[in-house]
């Protein structure tokens, strides 16, 4: 008899009635629980972010310095705070959107890995110090990412290409050819379409020329005063744009002989 | 008898942007063929409804009417450039018929032929195509997505002909076959595991025991609802389903049958059985369980269990608090 198979699902009727207790006219051939649970696909983001000497230093911003004048890293530190109060706000980027920090001045360091935002509860105080390198930083940034991607991949978990902030008030003088790799690394997976860079320089001693080599589809640009507030508020719009976008464009695969017929 | 059932529904993001569903399916008998698609508009191509309609039908129709030619070629990567060729062409002609460029139509393919027990399928792009063969769903092909989750292959993509799918063989025991597009994925489809929900299994035996039509509204409500709210994009599904000719209706069955079908213990006693023969008889028209409970003479709380039954079992509809039959009598 062709249709004896349904008997395996017919016996699980029985659990299912007490759900159709409270739903009586829903016609519905497909119900929740034969949904499947894939998990949303994430954009893994790192903020790599300078927090050496200058960035501690007092600026003016029109007030005195009795009532209000402020430095970078304060101005930053809110910025990076609202950028996450943004995100865990937004019922779709809160999902997708995972956050890590890496901070480098005399070394690089990260200051918070990725986690799903909700329980990342405490974003650590940045303390201005040292000197600014930038290329060990951003090298940092680029394994974390990496090596988020490679979770992703082991757990079945569908991901956007990464995103990379890098923020800067000054000189790289750290190792150079750390700088000259990080440089290649960014380039080259930015032309591969695996990363999407943003270089930010933060106040007129930031060495542009070598941010503008980190990218060649996005300009470096200049924060305009300390609008970190109004950068954070876009990136996480961003991010919420993102989360809820539709496939998009082709990419390039490598070259492979055609292949014939194929068999179930 | 092959029956045809086709949903889609215009996703979260799209009524946002008040953007037209880009998902289209389509389905054509002719010559002896059963060919079924479906085509998913890039998200970044302003005109892809129009690639996506143009390509299900063009590929349904190129199929139907070249599936021996098709099917009994060797070489299945001529087949693969004829196929493609012809997809370009189509995908042409419309283009200059919109006075666009033909990457405003791309979007996916996905398409299965049969033709007595022969079948062909073919995949561009993300989506996934799966069959149900022997009480089990397997997949055919994996959706192509590339690394990053918002990337895929299109019609268009000069990369189509060396990652395109094409797969043939005999139906042996397969009795459904199902396209999806990426949409649909999110709540159909388990990706770390690679397995369809067995609710689409349940629907293919359903096929056996209700009309298309029913089992096309029902399916088409499903989509609207918790399909839908699952994700951003827009969701599609066409499901092409042999129906055996083995059930000829509920009171052609032995009681032994009716217990299997109504997932009842076969020592049941025949008056619970008889029961559900009136109930199903009755409810031909819409009743109220008031009615049922007086019609049978039983007690409300009995009449409740034994229609709640029936309608998880899809053998019933409610609406408004009256109840129909539409399991095939």
């Amino acid at each position: 008899m062709g249709y004896a198979s349904s008997y395996f699902y017919h016996k699980q009727c029985d659990v299912n009635i007490c759900l159709m207790e409270e739903k009586m006219d829903n016609n519905y051939l497909l119900r929740v629980e034969d949904l499947v649970n894939n998990p949303t696909p994430r954009v893994p983001i790192c903020l790599c972010l300078d927090i050496s000497g200058s960035m501690g230093a007092p600026v003016k911003n029109g007030r005195s310095m009795f009532s209000g004048s402020t430095t970078r890293i304060k101005e930053l530190q809110e910025g990076v705070n609202l950028f996450y109060e943004e995100i865990k706000s937004d019922e779709v980027a809160k999902y997708s959107a995972e956050i890590c920090i890496v901070t480098f001045n005399n070394r690089a360091t990260c200051v918070m890995d990725f986690a799903n935002i909700e329980r990342q509860t405490s974003i650590p105080q940045f303390v201005p110090a040292g000197q600014t390198w930038m290329g060990e930083g951003v090298n940092l940034a680029l394994d974390l990412l990496e090596k988020r991607k490679n979770e992703y991949r082991d757990k079945g978990v569908d991901y956007y290409q990464p995103w990379l902030v890098l923020m800067t008030d000054g000189e790289a003088n750290g190792n150079r050819q750390e700088l000259e790799r990080a440089i290649q690394r960014t380039i080259s997976l930015e032309r591969q379409r695996k990363l999407v860079i943003f270089p930010i320089g933060i106040g007129d001693e930031t060495d542009m020329p070598t941010l503008k080599r980190f990218s060649e589809r996005r300009t470096a640009l200049k924060l305009q005063g300390l609008k970190f507030q109004e950068f954070f508020d876009w990136l996480s719009k961003s991010v919420s744009r993102l989360s809820q976008s539709i496939p998009g464009e082709a990419f390039s695969l490598d070259q492979e002989g055609i292949k014939g017929w194929a068999e179930l | 008898m092959w029956n045809i059932v086709q949903c889609s529904t215009q996703g979260l993001g799209h009524i946002k942007t008040n953007t037209p569903c880009q998902d289209k399916t389509f389905a054509l008998r002719f010559n002896g063929v059963t060919a079924v698609a479906l085509a998913d508009g890039a998200g970044s191509a302003s005109l892809s409804h129009y690639g996506a309609e143009t390509v299900s039908k063009h590929i349904c129709t190129d199929i139907v009417n070249n599936f021996d030619d098709y099917y009994y070629q060797d070489n299945g990567a001529e087949v693969k450039k004829q196929l493609v060729a012809g997809i370009t062409d189509a995908l042409n002609a419309k283009a200059a018929e919109l006075a666009c460029q033909t990457k405003e139509l791309a979007s996916t393919l996905l398409a299965v032929a049969i033709k007595n027990d022969c079948f062909i399928i073919m995949h561009i792009g993300d989506g996934v195509i799966g069959y149900c063969k022997n009480d089990e769903l397997k997949i055919a092909s994996e959706p192509e997505n590339g690394e990053f989750t918002n990337t895929t292959v299109f019609t268009t993509s000069k990369d189509a002909l060396f990652t395109m799918k094409l797969i043939k063989g005999h139906l042996s025991d397969i009795i459904g076959f199902i396209l999806m597009s990426d949409g649909s994925e999110a709540s159909l489809y388990n990706k770390k595991d690679k397995r369809l929900s067995p609710g689409l299994k349940k629907v293919i035996t359903l096929n056996k025991t209700l009309s298309t039509d029913k089992i096309q509204e029902q399916l088409q409500h499903s989509f609207d609802t918790y399909i839908r709210d699952a994700t951003m994009d827009d969701c599609s599904l066409v499901l092409l389903m042999d129906d055996g000719d083995a059930f000829k209706g509920y009171r052609h069955l032995s009681n032994f049958q009716k217990c299997i079908l109504l997932g009842i213990d076969s020592e049941t006693h025949p008056y619970i059985i008889r029961q559900y023969d009136s109930i199903l008889r009755y409810a031909r028209e819409k009743r109220t369980i008031r009615q049922i409970t007086k019609h049978l003479r039983i007690k409300q709380n009995i009449a409740k269990v034994r229609v709640r039954r029936l309608c998880n079992l899809n053998y019933l509809e409610c609406n408004d608090d009256t109840y129909r039959t539409i399991l095939r009598l």
